[in-house]
């Protein structure tokens, strides 16, 4: 975990919407730049084009936190950068260094880093959030409040949908339970009878995703349908997914729908330490 | 997210709150194409309500040449005639409405925009974390670096 003294003789300048930060040596040494709350978020790519030169990386990186981030370095003539970027649900922060000493280039790079790793989000490690999956190649998205659903280019005429809802804790309350009734459950009468026996599709890190399926119709439609649930559980969250399609092209979008629930990655854990965050506000 | 309808170039286009107006160049009909939104839930009691008021109607189920379903209604009122379609795409809505002159060839020309009709589902945003990490789905996969 990073040292919170590891800044210590750092001089700090608050500015604006972020803070500055110069090392012991002074500022001819380098400095850094902390922006904590940039929006609209951007992608890695884009924050990192604005480095130039020969450029190392990005290479991804998990906060402590557990939040998704990325980092990379780069020489421009005498001008050593490193930046890392931290993503949130709806903005991201972005942590910059420069120096045009060669020799504190590390010096630099290595305080970005631990800065990046050490950064405060604040949303909290136990709360509703995107996980990390392989959307289907060619489908098209559309976005949903604490879903994605992904449309295949085969819509309408076949029907064939896949819905990746939000991870959430599984430890939850009464509240959850009402916003899966109103918005993630089967639109009522589509299922004609009780669901499959459950099926399971063992993953990589020895999860298991369990799997039912129910025949029905969606509304507007004649054909027969399919709706399939995929649903993974880890120690501390639940992920879910749903496929609807034609019954007729069943096994074919099955195929599509098992590729994406087997590429889900679990949310990386919390690895944050115990203090005394008042500690500063006494001492 | 809207519903792409392809207004000749050579019309005149307003943005309204209520949708795009377009008028063809002769003024003689035009067309309200409205946002692509949440669906709604009985579109053909909100098209009378909106559309036919009073006024006798008929209406029809058909599809764009997509394959979206549409419910259309025609009806005349105040000595015009007026084709609404409500053009549904999975759980979202947006109506087409033409208004012009009884008798006119306009009509055919309105079904056609309606045939012709389908959804630009664009959105601001990324779409899931994949889309936002760029080629870093890989890196992350593997166990990650806990510390510098």
């Amino acid at each position: 975990m990073i040292d919170p003294r590891i800044l210590a003789g750092w001089e700090r300048v608050l500015c604006g919407d972020g803070v500055a930060l110069v090392p012991p040596a002074g500022y001819t040494s380098g400095h850094l730049r902390v922006r904590p709350r940039l929006t609209p978020p951007r992608s890695v790519r884009d924050v990192f084009r604005s480095l130039t030169g020969t450029v190392t990386g990005p290479v991804g990186l998990i906060t402590a936190e557990g939040e998704f981030g990325a980092f990379a370095s780069a020489v421009a003539g005498d001008e050593h950068r490193a930046m890392a970027m931290i993503l949130g649900d709806d903005h991201y922060a972005v942590i910059e260094g420069m120096t045009r000493v060669p020799a504190d280039a590390e010096l630099i790079a290595g305080a970005v880093r631990k800065l990046a790793i050490g950064h405060c989000l604040g949303l909290g490690s136990d709360r509703w959030r995107r996980f990390l999956y392989r959307p289907p190649p060619g489908w098209t998205p559309v976005t949903r409040s604490f879903a994605t659903s992904w449309m295949a280019p085969s819509c309408p005429r076949v029907h064939r949908t896949i819905t990746v809802f939000d991870a959430r804790p599984v430890r939850a309350g009464r509240s959850a339970l009402i916003r899966q009734h109103l918005f993630e459950s089967l639109p009522a009468g589509f299922a004609e009878g009780p669901p499959s026996p459950p099926v399971h599709l063992r993953m990589r890190d020895g999860l298991v995703a369990q799997l039912v399926t129910y025949r029905g119709r969606i509304p507007g439609r004649d054909e027969p349908a399919v709706a399939r649930n995929a649903v993974i559980l880890d120690a501390r969250y639940l992920y879910p997914f749903r496929l609807e399609c034609d019954a007729a092209i069943q096994p074919e979008a099955d195929e599509t729908f098992r590729a994406v629930v087997s590429s889900m990655r679990p949310l990386p854990p919390s690895r944050i330490e115990e203090t005394n965050v008042a500690g500063p506000w006494v001492e | 997210m809207k519903l792409l309808v392809p207004i000749p170039e050579s019309w005149t286009r307003e943005a309204r709150p209520e949708g795009l107006v377009a008028v063809e160049p002769g003024g003689a009909w035009r067309v309200l194409v409205t946002p692509l939104v949440g669906a709604h839930p009985e579109p053909r009691s909100w098209m009378i309500r909106h559309i036919a008021v009073d006024a006798p109607f008929e209406s029809a189920q058909t599809k764009t040449a997509q394959g979206w379903p549409v419910l259309l209604l025609e009806t005349v009122r105040d000595g015009e005639l007026r084709v609404a379609a409500y053009v549904r795409v999975l759980d979202l809505g947006a109506a087409i409405v033409a208004r012009g002159p009884l008798g006119g060839a306009w009509r055919e020309q309105a079904l056609a925009l309606v045939d012709a009709a389908c959804p630009d589902l664009t959105q601001p945003g990324f779409a899931c974390l994949a889309d936002q990490l760029d080629g870093l789905v890989e890196l992350l996969s593997a166990p990650p670096e806990v510390d510098a």
